[in-house]
């Protein structure tokens, strides 16, 4: 299924402008329309509820908040949001919209979206190798592939697909964010030599008629060190891989995620 | 009295037989310009020498060709000199609005341009690509980290100080919030409520100490994003300077032996390192629709280079004519664009002017024409003084600009500059600039004129053979050239004489090649020459034919025959825009009893010019003298100019007005049949004056049209015999005794032909030879006295 929508997910802490532009330029890439998610954490409106609520605000000083001021300030941002959206996808010439929504459960999201979020989203402080309330929240709710990227996206490099044996909801995913840049590099995972060569071709011949510049290499070891060094090596931009892949298994999303260091999409079943 | 003048007298003429060519394309041109070489010399003078100073005035009459052969000359010896350097002026970075000056042999200004524009091109290519290699990246994202991590660090303190006590810090759309958690979710107002009122103070307590921490992490967040900043820049110009300093260093190495570049080059390396972000964007190598070349962005025009002056190498030192010397075309100008309604300016909008190209060689200019235009003549004196060029607008020279402008650097000047002017102009300079002498030490003197003798008249067929030649005029028939000869005498108003002046000779030749194609052949006759003179005096003649037909229909008048007393024929000369012609006017005068005064009515209605007046005044001196210088002047006289509405000037009809009042005071009848030209001094010799040809010619139309009786003529001062170059037809007048020109010495003489009266001479007793026409007029004048003296002794009778 193509995307139809692209979704990028942001909380009242990460809503960047570059996010804003990547995520356009994605849209326009595969051809889909650009949304702009504001997703609410429910401990907001609670914290807002408590007597004598305070908030510190990023010059220091401190200020009584209640729910009103809250639903204020969530206003302003959506409206800030859709000013500065409707700009890009102009230029960019996409649909677009901006959406809220609270965190559990999440709405808004239709089963043709690739969701955007920044890893550290939602989460103060965020350790170096946690991941943001926010994108564990998608990661966990959504059924849909999740773009999990930190501080920015390379758009312009090669995309690198990591390919397991009878796992290939990635490849169609790979294969449209590739058409930018045009080069693809698959990593793939057989087990053997004569594997290789099958996986290789059948690869082939997916890309055929595509424009895409290939090239093939297949990692013995599955392990995520060797798959960065590999990626790093080629100037890889971005790492699609099935939610179900076995080095997902093994090292969990936020190691390999602080490990591979590149924007990661978890493409799923949908 | 005198005899009639012969008809070779009248007109001296060119003989062909001393030609040996056929026609003039079997002459050379001529090895230097005919008749100027002390003009020529001079020039070689005043380009010779190098010192300050020593510019150079041509003098000459408009049309001499002086212009011409100053710029031949100065051509040929330009030629040979040293090609001067290129001019160029830079950006100056530290002062904009002081542009920088800079020379480089020539040539290389162009190069220089073309230099920076290729090095801008390169560095707008190599700074991004170096601010987008991964190198870079990386090294940013490091000291970006580096300060997150130490944020988050310190974040991640508080975080676990709050998880400890059951606590968490949540992210708020304006900044932070502190709240107590229980299973990871923050109480709810209800929760909050039901705790116990110790629990709450103790929530509230560490509130607020975690407030107070994380406030103290927020105040840190400015310093450190300042530091952040800093080493950014730091690294941005690190990576910036490695990139930029070897395209640089290769155009240094190139200018390496002039210094002048090699800073400028420093001051750009600088610029750009100070204005990398302008550097950011990769330059657009799409071509505009007309496949015109896309101007450089604004900013980028910094490092242009504004050739003011270039040279061709080897081409020698430049000679520059400016026909408009206006200030803005001399001195240079500083050029302005609109933008958003106001008025900017920059480097490259500062223009050359002539004085620029003429750097290292010569200007040359018209004297009038720089006079004419406002502050020309005061910034070329001031230039020449300082000896070198300033460009500031007309409103800044005089102190009037408020607004600020450029002010670029002087450029040191050595030309030499050689004005080319009439002599009225030179001596006007001469009396009312004190800094004219100073600045223009040479002057170069162009004759208009040369002796008419075999040898010039030889070289001036080669004249005119090196003038058709020039113009692509058809060869000139040895009699053609002849006539030539005839008509520049006549042009030079002197039979002895050759006109130089070019423009004439010059419209002559043109006119008789124009006659001559108009009959088919293939080289000028003299016929055509002929036929040119005549036409152009048909085109102009309409003024004096609408004065003459006046004449003869006696609107004015003017007798041909007859005697009249007081009355004679003067003879003037009337200019018409550039051509000039004769005209007869009536004199008159009237005599009776007076104080001695001599009344010039053209003085007393102030249309009598100065020249005149002294005349008038002249011949009052003379009758005192000559005939009442033992007694007073008892007379009272008035001369006119019959007919005139214009102001009279000239002394040339002095001897005219004389005999009027000779002719009054001895009532002797003046001869119709003539008319008279000359001055007359005290002595009563008559001298020469001008316009002598035009003069006789106007009375002999006149006398033509009317008929000639044989009895006409034109007495003219005897020294201007040498100056007859009369038409043809009138010269067959004379020849045939119909129409005579007289030359005259002296008033007595004069007097005699227009009398028929002996005009007497002074016997021993005082008196003069009775029955004379001095006799007469001194009698007149002893009775006028008498009759004073009578009347002042009855007046004195008591009564």
């Amino acid at each position: 299924m193509s995307v139809r929508r692209v979704i990028l997910a942001m909380d009242a802490a990460h809503r960047d402008e570059a996010a804003l532009h990547d995520a356009t330029r994605i849209a326009a890439q595969l051809d889909s329309a650009v949304t702009a998610l504001l997703v609410r954490d429910p401990n907001l409106e609670r914290f807002a509820g408590l007597p004598g609520a305070m908030e510190v605000l990023g010059s220091a000083r401190t200020r009584r908040v209640q729910r009103a001021d809250l639903d204020a300030d969530f206003a302003r941002v959506l409206r800030a949001l859709s000013g500065r959206l409707g700009e890009l996808a102009h230029e960019a010439r996409v649909a677009w919209s901006v959406a809220s929504t609270p965190l559990h459960p999440l709405g808004g999201i239709e089963p043709a979206d690739l969701l955007l979020v920044e890893r550290r989203a939602g989460h103060v402080p965020v350790g170096r190798r946690e991941i943001g309330s926010l994108a564990a929240a998608l990661l966990a709710q959504a059924s849909q592939s999740v773009l999990v990227y930190e501080r920015r996206l390379w758009l312009d490099r090669a995309i690198a697909l990591l390919l397991e044996p009878g796992l290939d909801t990635a490849l169609d995913l790979a294969l449209d964010l590739a058409r930018a840049p045009g080069r693809l590099l698959a990593v793939l995972t057989s087990p053997d030599e004569t594997a290789f060569a099958r996986d290789r071709e059948r690869l082939r011949a997916a890309v055929a008629g595509r424009g895409l510049v290939l090239s093939v290499e297949r990692l013995a070891a599955g392990r995520s060190g060797t798959l960065a060094h590999s990626l790093h090596r080629q100037g890889a931009g971005l790492l699609v891989l099935d939610e179900r892949s076995a080095l997902l298994r093994q090292e969990g999303v936020a190691n390999v995620l602080e490990t591979v260091a590149l924007p990661v999409v978890l493409a799923r079943t949908r | 009295m005198p005899d009639a003048l012969d008809p070779p007298s009248l007109r001296r003429r060119c003989d062909p037989a001393q030609f040996e060519f056929a026609t003039t394309a079997d002459l050379p041109d001529l090895a230097e310009p005919m008749g100027q070489r002390r003009a020529l010399s001079a020039l070689d003078f005043a380009t010779d020498i190098a010192r300050e100073g020593y510019n150079l005035y041509a003098i000459g009459e408009p049309g001499t060709g002086k212009h011409s052969l100053v710029r031949e000359a100065l051509l040929r010896r330009a030629a040979g000199e040293s090609t001067p350097c290129d001019w160029c002026y830079l950006n100056n970075f530290a002062e904009p609005h002081k542009p920088l000056a800079i020379a480089l042999a020539n040539g290389r200004a162009q190069a220089l341009r073309g230099d920076m524009l290729s090095l801008v091109q390169a560095l707008r290519a190599i700074v991004p690509e170096t601010f987008a290699s991964e190198v870079y990246r990386s090294r940013v994202a490091e000291i970006e980290q580096g300060y997150e991590r130490r944020q988050e660090d310190a974040f991640a303190e508080i975080h676990e100080q709050a998880r400890r006590e059951n606590m968490s810090i949540l992210h708020t759309p304006g900044g932070f919030g502190i709240a107590p958690v229980r299973n990871n979710e923050v109480l709810g107002p209800e929760e909050y409520e039901a705790l116990g009122q110790e629990e709450r103070q103790r929530i509230d307590e560490i509130t607020a100490r975690l407030r107070e921490r994380l406030s103290q992490v927020l105040l840190q967040a400015p310093e450190h994003a300042k530091r952040k900043r800093e080493e950014i820049e730091a690294l941005n110009r690190e990576v910036a300077t490695a990139a930029i300093e070897g395209p640089i260093e290769e155009l240094r190495g190139r200018y390496a032996d002039v210094p002048a570049v090699g800073n400028y080059l420093d001051a750009v390396g600088n610029d750009v390192l100070a204005n990398l972000v302008e550097f950011g964007e990769r330059p657009s190598h799409q071509s505009n629709p007309l496949g015109l070349p896309t101007p450089p962005a604004p900013f980028f025009r910094r490092y242009q280079v504004n050739v003011m002056v270039e040279h061709a190498a080897d081409s020698g030192a430049p000679v520059v004519y400016l026909d408009n010397p206006n200030y803005r075309h001399l001195m240079g100008r500083i050029e302005f664009t609109a933008q958003m309604g106001t008025l900017v300016t920059d480097f490259t909008q500062v223009m050359p002017g002539a004085i620029h190209r003429a750097n290292g060689g010569y200007l040359v200019l018209e004297a009038r024409k720089v006079l004419q235009e406002p502050y020309s003549w005061y910034a070329l004196k001031r230039a020449l003084n300082a000896r070198e060029v300033v460009i500031e607008s007309v409103g800044e020279l005089l102190g009037l600009a408020s607004t600020v402008s450029l002010e670029p650097a002087p450029i040191p000047l050595d030309a030499k500059v050689v004005l080319l002017g009439e002599p009225l102009i030179y001596q006007l300079l001469c009396a009312y600039d004190p800094e004219f002498a100073d600045l223009f030490k040479v002057t170069a003197e162009f004759a208009d004129d040369v002796e008419r003798d075999a040898g010039n008249t030889q070289v001036y067929a080669q004249l005119v053979a090196g003038l058709a030649r020039k113009h692509e005029l058809l060869a000139f028939e040895r009699e053609a050239v002849a006539e030539v000869v005839d008509q520049s005498a006549r042009l030079a108003g002197d039979a002895g004489k050759l006109s130089l002046h070019m423009r004439s000779v010059s419209d002559l030749l043109s006119e008789a090649d124009h006659w001559a194609r108009e009959d088919g052949a293939g080289t000028v006759a003299r016929a055509h020459v002929v036929t040119a003179v005549a036409k152009k005096r048909e085109r102009v003649s309409h003024l004096p034919e609408k004065l003459r037909e006046a004449v003869l229909r006696e609107t004015l008048l003017i007798d041909t025959a007859g005697a009249t007393v007081g009355q004679v024929n003067g003879l003037s000369v009337l200019q018409s825009g550039a051509e000039r012609f004769g005209h007869p006017a009536r004199i008159t005068a009237t005599v009776r009893l007076g104080k001695g005064e001599v009344i010039d009515v053209q003085r007393e209605v102030e249309l009598g010019g100065a020249i005149h007046s002294k005349g008038v005044l002249i011949l009052s001196a003379y009758l005192g003298s000559r005939y009442a210088a033992d007694s007073p002047l008892s007379l009272a006289a008035s001369l006119v100019f019959e007919q005139t509405y214009a102001v009279v000037d000239g002394d040339s009809a002095s001897v005219a007005e004389l005999c009027a009042l000779l002719s009054a005071l001895g009532d002797a009848p003046l001869r119709q049949s003539l008319a008279i030209t000359g001055s007359v001094n005290q002595l009563g010799q008559v001298q020469a004056i001008g316009g002598v040809n035009e003069k006789i010619e106007a009375f002999y139309d006149l006398c033509a049209a009317r008929g000639l009786s044989g009895e006409q003529g034109v007495l003219i001062p005897r020294s201007n015999v040498k100056n007859l170059m009369l038409r043809e037809d009138v010269v067959e007048a004379a020849a045939q005794g119909r129409f005579h020109v007289y030359p005259v010495d002296s008033v007595d003489a004069a007097v005699e032909l227009l009398t028929g009266l002996p005009a007497g001479t002074r016997e021993a007793d005082g008196t003069f030879t009775p029955g004379s026409l001095n006799a007469r007029v001194a009698e007149r004048l002893a009775r006028y006295t008498q009759t004073v003296r009578a009347l002042t002794r009855a007046d004195e009778s008591p009564p």
